[in-house]
């Protein structure tokens, strides 16, 4: 193995070691001061260098498979999830070791997709109003109704701000991260355009 | 495991790891080790060591650094005045309620 490749290896291991290290913190986190977590990290840590030193030869450097299978011997980081039932069991395996906080992760993604979707959803009501309103106007013209012109357009054009605005809210809260929270903001500023547009047509035309 | 072992293992633990140091200090993963020599107190390092810490930052255990045979450092735990004070009580409380359960199941059984 050259210099470079031995290196690399050893990176590697410091990596897994590192990552195991964070995930059990993780684990512990807003469940004790940070002096205790650092603490119990620091068992953890001092109990895998002493498990790499018996499992390696003097002066080797522990290659990836020898830290995996140290890692491999401990409680997963899950198991510091539920420490005070004293339940721990010990099933290890390295890809498990943030499976806890990704499930975090995707509840807080889960969030923020649906509010995304509902902005979306929202943006294209809006623009469905917008669109609706002139159908109320030929419908009541067709019917020589002011009552249909009045109430048809003025409804279209009040679900289309309100629709429009509800949009451009949800999809800031959607953080711009999905194809929904953007479709939804750009549907969001031509529907509350467009509202806005009618409104003052429409008051104009009052006046008039 | 049954809810209720698990229920029965929490209350332990404090008590369980201790005992571990009554005749004298212990390093982390010796506590693990000798616990899991006995049968129904076998908790693991992530049971272990947080107890352990909390003990610590309550005043019931000192701490010692030293370097272990092979290398790293290891933390030995022993009991201050104040945590043999707590391990008395709550093994004179384990006695009594231990004797209390003892005589029940008998007269049931």
């Amino acid at each position: 193995m050259s210099t470079a490749e031995m290196s690399m290896t050893t990176n590697t291991a410091r990596a897994l070691i590192d990552a195991r290290l964070e995930a059990v913190e993780r684990a512990l986190f807003g469940r004790m001061s940070r002096a205790e977590r650092l603490d119990i990290v620091g068992e953890v840590e001092s109990r895998i260098d002493e498990l790499l030193r018996e499992s390696c030869s003097p002066g080797a450097e522990p290659s990836r498979d020898d830290v995996l299978a140290v890692l491999a011997r401990l409680d997963p980081p899950e198991a510091y999830l539920d420490f005070e039932s004293g339940e721990a069991i010990r099933q290890p395996t390295f890809e498990r070791t943030v499976s806890r906080p990704r499930l975090e992760t995707e509840n807080i993604d889960d969030k923020l997709r649906r509010r995304s979707m509902v902005g979306g959803i929202c943006g294209i009501v809006g623009l469905f109003a917008a669109f609706l309103a002139p159908a109320f106007y030929l419908l009541a013209q067709a019917l020589e109704s002011f009552i249909v012109l009045f109430l048809g357009i003025g409804g279209c054009l009040v679900i289309c701000l309100v629709a429009g605005t509800a949009s451009l809210v949800l999809s800031g809260l959607g953080q711009l991260r999905t194809g929904w929270s953007i479709a939804g903001l750009v549907l969001g500023v031509i529907s509350v355009l467009l509202s806005m547009i009618g409104i003052l047509f429409g008051m104009f035309l009052l006046m008039g | 495991m049954s809810p209720w072992e698990t229920q029965l293992r929490k209350g332990l633990v404090e008590l369980a790891v201790m005992a571990t140091m009554v005749r004298g200090e212990a390093y982390g993963y010796g506590i693990v080790e000798r616990l899991r020599g006995m049968e129904g107190l076998e908790f693991t390092e992530s049971t272990v060591y947080p107890v352990l810490a909390r003990l610590s930052r309550e005043g019931f255990l000192a701490i010692r650094a030293e370097r272990s045979p092979t290398g790293p450092m290891r933390r030995y735990y022993r009991l201050t005045q104040e945590g043999e004070r707590r391990f008395e009580e709550m093994t004179k409380s384990w006695r009594t309620v231990s004797a209390s359960l003892g005589s029940l199941i008998e007269g049931v059984t």
